[in-house]
């Protein structure tokens, strides 16, 4: 009985979807907007197992002092700060909090993300090694790529539009199809109830 | 010798990291500039912003944040410099959450660099907010927004960014949806411009110019192969491209000196880290046919 | 006398005239005369809708600015409706500038029927159409652009369903080997001899992305190999409900093979919503507790190299898996094994090797099938036609 439900409202939901999409009736469409309206709700309601989940892990490593536990009790007293300025202080322009937003959380984000520009440099060194032919193809494309997307040199600069146009389009194109369509397969094994790993176990 | 290729094999990252890092800084300091080739996805960008007309705005999505913003900001600077300095309208907006206050600061510093130039230059057209460029700031939920645009802009907007009726904007007077629009830049770092060919290209037959950060950019060729998407601007270099044809020689033309060095830095490490590779499987086979 | 009234009046008249006469000099009679209606105006249901648009168009008046030969003095156009069966006068819809010749009438009530005018005005006076015929605000059932996508969507849940059928009646199904898939159990190993924790990324979508389900059907595995082997299992979600869901997969796990006692729930926690913030935080687990394996399996932007470059700097095996195919290449670059593509959803089959679920992707290899010989079909089709549409529709 404890996975018949679910699976039967996997079952409706999800045929309900599907149809809903071809099905223009005024009716269907209602209920489709009240099903992702709720959708939307449920959504909502879980970022509270967050926040639980996340003061629990961070306060149980506090409370026991376990090594860096500086750090995890930082991560409660952003949170906790972050929250209670949004929540009095309004989420306006001129407000703490999108200041805090835009001058904090902002520029470290910012930095994260530049660190992609080093790691991108360290794992090419790595990785471009012509251990087999597949790997000499790579690393050809690679340095062809890369020396024709800044060298002001024209065959050079059409040879890397001719490798991002036609090899690396069809390669997308092939993976973006099998996608699609396991895309469709794993929703009607699903739908059918066929695939349940998601229930947990078998 | 072979210890010296042994060692280079196993080399501690950051020195890696050095150079790229020294590469940079010294190339955005350094005074200098650097021309590059033009491609056919950008040509088809610029043509299609230079094709629209003064009484059809150009709708500029900057569906960006602070995160992809240097590789994104001289994009979307380049395409407003084109516009207005084709006396097109602009209607600028964001469909992500970090983009409305990024769009409408280069909103207004672009109006006001341009108006300063008309200045130096004794000309009295001067750049205008509501006449010629309109801010409508975020709104939320991709695909309905795009949708609602279709029909109504007024469904999706009411009021701009600055809490104005569309209606008291002069320049909105005649501006309803997709039809009353020349074409539709989007710029992001993330896959918003894939909802905007989807449910506005698509289904309005509104051609969509899109700007996007390096790293996806090969993931967008086969739209622009297919024509669903009217140009791409790929990552800094396609910016610079851009801001070459426009004859503007902005951020990205400079920064692609950085990136020229960083790219030959990486390829400099590949070729000696091959060629240590080759080396030293060279000495090991060496060694076991000795045996 | 009696003519001395008679005389004064006219008098006054003449000496009034040029006042008058002033007035009417600067009158444009242009503008104060009627504007010409405008013609041709044609109302018509707006299709695959709810019923609740009509669309009307029409052909500017003469007298329209934009038209350039007549007068020019329309100001705007505006339009009045009634229904047809209710309403016994017309009503003022809205209004558009001239120039237009276009409205789009989006407050209809579904499968009623109305009738359209369309007026030219200068400002002072209106000049009407005549009506149009009754339109209906149709409902329409199916949507009539999405046939081909209905029809597909059945022929490849047909293929499916029938490879289904056949695997359950005990069919052998080959399935060809996936090493990122056979590496999982390696991996293991190498984490139980060092006794070390393996570590589970399920990437940035939430539950209705088919690379989640996918990844919490691959976690399911993995904690079932992971509860026998005795390895601890540090799962750091990014979407609340997916924690939700991993922690339920888990538990079930670690009770199938009967080692309820080992789930640790605290080994699987949410971090943040923020992609870097998250990056950052994962970043930190992986340095300090230096697990023997990184998975990486599920939905991933930017944050995927800044996750494995990291994983691989600690030395442990990484093993990737998505369908993001701009971050294929970085998990090539950086992981020991990579799950492309639809690889990842063929991962649960692969593992479990079920039946059902390998029927599952016999299917999808007969669609592709068909898709594939659709694309040479369509290639040898243009050699001939300009469009393969053309060839399709006959025209």
């Amino acid at each position: 009985m404890r996975r018949q439900i679910p699976l039967a409202i996997a079952l409706v939901a999800g045929l309900f979807g599907a149809l809903s999409y071809f099905i223009q009736d005024p009716t269907v469409q209602d209920i489709r907007e009240q099903l992702l309206a709720w959708l939307r709700l449920i959504g909502a309601f879980a970022i509270g197992i967050g926040i639980v989940s996340f003061l629990r892990n961070h306060g149980k490593k506090v409370t026991r002092q376990v090594s860096g536990w500086a750090f995890n009790a930082v991560a409660i007293a952003s949170f906790l700060a972050m929250s209670t300025i949004g929540l009095f202080g309004g989420i306006s322009d001129s407000s703490l909090f999108r200041k805090m937003f835009d001058f904090a959380q902002v520029p470290m984000e910012a930095t994260m993300f530049s660190l992609l520009a080093f790691f991108i440099a360290s794992a090419a060194f790595r990785a471009f090694r012509a251990r087999t032919k597949e790997a000499t193809l790579l690393l050809l494309a690679a340095v062809v790529v890369m020396l024709g997307r800044v060298a002001n040199i024209d065959w050079l600069s059409q040879a890397t539009e001719w490798i991002l146009a036609v090899p690396n389009t069809a390669a997308a194109r092939g993976i973006t199809i099998g996608v699609g369509l396991g895309i469709v397969a794993t929703a009607l094994k699903i739908v059918l109830g066929i695939e349940r790993s998601y229930l947990g176990g078998e | 010798m072979s210890s010296f290729f042994e060692k280079f094999l196993k080399i501690d990252r950051r020195w890696i990291f050095l150079a790229v890092g020294l590469a940079v800084v010294i190339a955005l300091v350094a005074p200098c500039q650097m021309s590059t080739t033009i491609t056919p996805p950008v040509q088809i960008f610029h043509d299609v912003v230079a094709a629209a007309t003064p009484d059809k705005p150009l709708i500029v999505s900057m569906d960006v944040g602070p995160s992809t913003l240097p590789e994104l900001e001289p994009m979307i600077k380049a395409t407003l410099r084109h516009a207005f300095g084709n006396n097109v309208k602009v209607i600028g907006l964001s469909l992500l959450i970090t983009g409305p206050s990024i769009g409408e600061r280069l909103l207004v510093d672009t109006a006001a660099e341009m108006n300063a130039e008309f200045e130096a230059a004794g000309e009295e057209r001067r750049i205008i907010q509501g006449e010629e460029w309109v801010f409508l700031g975020y709104k939320l939920g991709l695909t309905p927004v795009i949708i609602d645009m279709g029909e109504e802009i007024r469904n999706a907007f009411r009021v701009d960014y600055y809490g104005t009726y569309l209606d008291d904007l002069p320049m909105m007077q005649n501006v309803h949806n997709y039809d009353d629009m020349s074409s539709i830049v989007t710029i992001s770092g993330t896959a918003i411009p894939e909802s905007w060919v989807a449910f506005a290209g698509a289904p309005y037959d509104i051609p969509v110019s899109v700007g996007v950060t390096a790293v996806s950019a090969s993931n967008y060729y086969t739209y622009v192969q297919t024509g669903q998407m009217a140009g791409l601007l790929g990552g800094l270099k396609g910016a610079a491209e851009y801001e070459r044809l426009i004859n503007y020689p902005g951020m990205a033309s400079k920064g692609m000196v950085a990136q020229f060095w960083v790219h030959i830095i990486i390829v400099f490490f590949i070729v000696l880290g091959n060629t240590a590779f080759f080396i030293i499987r060279a000495q090991k086979k060496r060694q076991t046919d000795k045996k | 006398m009696n003519k001395l009234l008679p005389a004064i009046v006219v008098g006054l008249l003449f000496l009034a005239l040029p006042v008058a006469a002033d007035g009417i000099e600067y009158l444009d009679p242009l503008v104060e005369l009627p504007p010409a209606s405008p013609v041709l105006v044609i109302a018509e249901d707006v299709p695959d809708d709810v019923g609740e648009q009509i669309n009307l168009s029409w052909s500017l008046s003469f007298d329209d600015p934009a038209v350039g030969g007549g007068r020019g003095n329309v100001i705007s156009y505006t339009i009045m409706r009634k229904e047809a069966d209710t309403d016994n006068e017309f009503k003022v819809l809205g209004a558009v500038e001239a120039g237009n010749g276009q409205y789009l009438d989006t407050t209809c009530e579904p499968d009623s029927s109305y009738i359209y005018l369309v007026g030219a005005s200068n400002g002072n006076t209106v000049a009407f159409s005549n009506p149009t015929e009754t339109t209906i605000a149709s409902t329409h059932f199916m949507h009539s652009q999405r046939w081909n996508i209905l029809i597909g969507t059945l022929i490849l849940s047909g293929l499916l369903l029938y490879f289904i059928y056949t695997a359950r009646k005990g069919k052998e199904l080959f399935i060809r080997r996936i090493a990122g898939l056979d590496a999982v159990e390696e991996a293991l190993g190498r984490a139980t001899e060092m006794g070390k924790p393996i570590r589970y990324v399920s990437g940035l979508g939430g539950m209705s992305d088919v690379a989640t389900i996918a990844s919490v059907n691959i976690l399911g595995q993995v904690a079932r190999k992971a509860a026998i082997y005795e390895i601890r299992l540090i799962v750091p979600c990014f979407d609340p409900i997916v924690l939700a869901v991993e922690r339920e997969v888990i538990k079930e796990s670690y009770l199938d093979v009967g080692r309820p006692d080992a789930y640790d729930p605290n080994d699987v926690f949410f971090v943040t919503q923020s992609q870097f913030a998250y990056a950052a935080a994962v970043n930190g687990i992986m340095l300090r507790d230096r697990p023997a394996t990184n998975f990486y399996m599920g939905m991933f932007y930017a944050e995927s190299l800044i996750l494995a470059e990291t994983g691989a700097s600690t030395g442990a095996i990484q093993i990737a898996g998505t369908d993001a195919p701009a971050q294929i290449p970085f998990f090539i670059a950086a992981c020991d094994y990579c799950i492309m593509g639809e690889e990842l959803y063929a991962a649960s089959a692969y593992m479990s090797r079920e039946p059902l679920l390998l029927g599952g992707l016999k299917g999808q290899d007969w669609a592709k099938f068909i898709i594939g010989a659709m694309i040479v079909v369509g290639v040898i089709v243009s050699f001939f036609t300009t469009s393969f549409a053309e060839f399709l529709t006959g025209s």
